[in-house]
């Protein structure tokens, strides 16, 4: 179910009503929780709610393996872990797996050939298998203690709100919520909005009024011959996959703490970031930080000397790469980010640029520079598309504007996410009138916000992370 | 305080929208409102006797009720799609919508390149149409006005709001599936770059041909009268598209013959098109009388088992058939 369909309305209102009147009753809140969570899964493929319950199981029952037997608990640790990444791989990475291996046999001329499987991908598989995981491992490391709850267990994982496309929540920090009784104050039930009319119109309206643009231009077989045209397709996909995520997180968050629950914040303005460390601490923070704490650190981070920390980020960004989409494009994107942030560390441009004058703002420029070209070869369809769409937007003669033209009435919408991002930029969400004014002002400018997710919307695009 | 807060949204946001749906940049279009329309194509029952369908040139050019002049008692229908190739999802909906009690059922597909190729198999209005939810297509149906008044600014209708670039695009939304239309001042070079360019990344798909012949092939075995329309457009893309788009007609009209669809080609440049690819209201209503008096001898006669390749040929535009 999308968040942004009348269907989903029509669900919202019925779950929040029925919320309202299981007040007081701990279990079956949690009971309906779940059986709603599971029926909002359902709704896009019903069979696919059998491979949410088996992730659970798995994990719910090594769980309590890990409780009842510690001595053995990396026996229950390592089935858990096959379980998880088995279903992961079965759905998402056999047809790659298989697709590259018969390349590579071709490319030293064997004629031997894998059949090639291609699943339909379980909607939210890369999020919630996540979070499963983390439930076990943390156990194993004993940071979290293994819950004999299975209402509890299961609406930790299935929690509608979060459980397609993130924020992906650790046990440590839902768990708890989820233990005692949730009723939202007043002050929750106001952020709630905010955050939820914010997303709604970074969604349908930015989002979804910069996809035709860009689906448009990735579309033709034969790209457009113009650097200008180029940049500006990659300008608008970075805003439009920036706003159609963290739309879908404000939403998350608002509906979360609608329900009593608090979720972290996954996107802090990522395109004010004047290093590419910054950059990954403000982008996906739930993903960067559970590939730092689960993939990271336990490769031994960079405690083991410089040059491991260097492969052991390399590692862990071509997993995150890999983890965006079965795609060597992905993997290259994953790379490049790796490079990036290697050159960073060993040249520290970032801090040296930043003591010449206008240093922050050239930083700033620099990094957007380096995450649209990574960009790039997230959204072309293949590495080889990446490339060549990259050597049009760095040729000089390529250079002519005219095909800029039919670009113009998506340019507003674009417009308005690249002042969002000025405006945290220089720092005006810190001043003092404009705290003054956006508090008086809230309620028209959340009624605003709403009412032009109404009028203003676009095509009705799915989230874009639902297909990793 | 929170909620005088909620209190002042709710009025401001109330206020807004009914602004927002009162000044809202008007569009020419005008009959049953958009949404509605496509809404209730898509759940129309069992009923009909001839259904026509294919892409926006056939929504576009075929007026059931003008139809229904010429074959008075016939129940006919539009089952026109934007951007519409043909896919198996499709022709099974079309196959629904014939009466089981219909004396004669016939299925009348346009045959245009435009309807073989690939990309637009995947993605046209019938698929869109069909991945909107259940709640927003019965919302569209049963409170037709309401949506449309929620209905999104189009970025076209707003631009011209604010300066009017002189050319108006009159459409009426008929309950039959018709949509009459007509552009003031008209642009008859209009489709023909865009043409060009599918055509130049794209050609006509064997598959798509080869899955539509065979179910005609099953249909005709029903005792279905199956006609494809070569539907007239301007001299120009008709040019183009005999060029550019891989699509050999005079094989594919034996192919549809040697299943026992009857096959029409009609000449371009005896209607009018107003965008170099659709007909304009006036000349769809002639049209479509003509093609009525084209299937009549074919649509009048009561269903018997003629087999496939006995049905007897119509008279008018060039035809071909397995018997002629």
């Amino acid at each position: 179910m999308l968040f942004n369909s009348t269907v989903f309305l029509l669900f919202a209102l019925v779950f929040f009503a029925t919320w309202r009147l299981l007040r007081g009753r701990k279990k079956a809140r949690l009971a309906f929780l779940i059986v709603a969570s599971f029926f909002f899964y359902g709704w896009w493929n019903w069979r696919y709610v059998f491979l949410l319950l088996y992730t659970g199981l798995i994990d719910f029952s090594a769980g309590l393996l890990m409780g009842r037997y510690p001595a053995r608990k990396k026996l229950w640790l390592v089935l858990s872990l096959c379980g998880n990444v088995g279903a992961l791989a079965t759905f998402k990475y056999l047809g790659f797996v298989t697709g590259s291996v018969n390349t590579g046999l071709a490319l030293v001329g064997w004629h031997f050939r894998l059949p090639v499987y291609s699943l339909v991908l379980p909607v939210g598989i890369s999020f919630y298998t996540f979070e499963s995981l983390s439930y076990t491992v943390d156990i194993y490391r004993g940071e979290t203690r293994p819950t004999r709850d299975p209402l509890q267990f299961f609406s930790f994982l299935s929690l509608f709100p979060h459980l397609v496309a993130g924020p992906i929540i650790r046990p440590r920090d839902l768990m708890p919520q989820l233990a005692a009784e949730a009723n939202p104050t007043p002050q929750q039930w106001w952020d709630g909005l905010k955050l939820i009319a914010q997303g709604f119109f970074k969604k349908m309206v930015i989002a979804d009024q910069l996809a035709w643009l860009v689906n448009t231009a990735f579309a033709d077989t034969v790209p457009v011959q113009s650097a200008p045209y180029w940049w500006l397709v990659t300008t608008a996909f970075a805003f439009q996959i920036y706003c159609d995520f963290s739309g879908y997180t404000d939403i998350a968050r608002g509906l979360a703490k609608w329900m009593g629950y608090e979720f972290p914040v996954n996107f802090d303005h990522p395109y004010i970031s004047t290093s590419l460390r910054e950059f990954w601490t403000r982008w996906h923070i739930s993903l960067s930080s559970w590939f730092r704490d689960y993939v990271y650190i336990p490769l031994g981070g960079s405690r083991k000397g410089a040059w491991a920390g260097h492969r052991n980020m390399w590692l862990t960004m071509l997993l995150s790469g890999l983890w965006h989409g079965a795609a060597w494009h992905f993997v290259i994107w994953g790379g490049l980010h790796a490079f990036y942030v290697s050159s960073e560390r060993i040249t520290e441009w970032p801090k040296r640029l930043s003591r010449l004058p206008g240093g922050r703002g050239l930083s700033c420029a620099l990094v957007t520079l380096l995450v649209w070209v990574g960009w790039v070869f997230f959204r072309a369809q293949s590495a080889t598309r990446a490339v060549g769409l990259l050597s049009i937007m760095f040729s000089p003669s390529a250079w002519n504007l005219s095909a800029l033209a039919p670009m113009l009435p998506a340019l507003p919408f674009l417009l308005i996410g690249i002042v969002w991002e000025l405006w945290f930029l220089l720092g005006l969400d810190r001043a003092q009138w404009a705290q003054r004014a956006g508090l008086r002002l809230e309620p028209a400018v959340i009624a605003a916000l709403l009412v032009a997710s109404i009028y203003l919307r676009g095509s009705g695009e799915a989230f874009i992370y639902f297909q990793f | 305080m929170i909620q005088r807060r909620v209190a002042a949204t709710v009025v401001v946001g109330a206020i807004l929208l009914v602004i927002g749906g009162l000044v809202r940049p008007r569009s020419a279009a005008t009959g049953i409102p958009q949404g509605q329309f496509w809404a209730t194509k898509l759940s129309l029952p069992a009923r009909f006797d001839v259904v026509v369908a294919g892409c926006s040139r056939v929504y576009r050019a075929v007026s059931p009720a003008a139809m229904q002049e010429v074959l008075p008692g016939r129940r006919i229908v539009n089952f026109g799609f934007s951007g519409l190739a043909y896919g198996p999802e499709y022709l099974a909906a079309v196959e629904r919508l014939l009466a089981p009690d219909s004396p004669r059922p016939v299925v009348v597909l346009s045959i245009q390149p435009v309807n073989f190729l690939e990309s637009f198999s995947r993605k046209n209005g019938f698929t869109d149409e069909r991945r909107r939810d259940v709640v927003s297509r019965w919302l569209a149906r049963h409170f037709g006005t309401a949506v449309q008044f929620l209905m999104p600014w189009g970025i076209d209708d707003s631009r011209q709001s604010i300066r009017p670039s002189g050319v108006v695009y009159y459409e009426v939304y008929h309950p039959d599936g018709w949509v009459a239309s007509r552009k003031v001042p008209e642009s008859p070079g209009e489709y023909l770059k865009s043409s060009a360019m599918v055509f130049a990344r794209e050609q006509v798909s064997t598959r798509i041909e080869g899955e539509l012949f065979s179910t005609v092939g099953r249909w005709v075995a029903k005792g279905v009268v199956v006609i494809g329309v070569r539907l007239p457009t301007s001299p120009e893309m008709r040019e183009l598209e005999d060029r550019a788009s891989g699509f050999d007609e005079s094989t594919f009209a034996r192919r549809f013959a040697k299943e026992g669809g009857v096959y029409l080609s009609y000449p371009p440049g005896k209607y009018h098109s107003y965008d170099g690819s659709h007909l304009r209201a006036d000349s769809a209503v002639v049209f479509s009388r003509d093609l009525a008096q084209a299937i009549r001898p074919l649509v009048l006669r009561e269903r018997r088992a003629e087999g496939p390749g006995r049905l007897p040929m119509p008279s008018g535009p060039s035809s071909a058939n397995v018997a002629s």
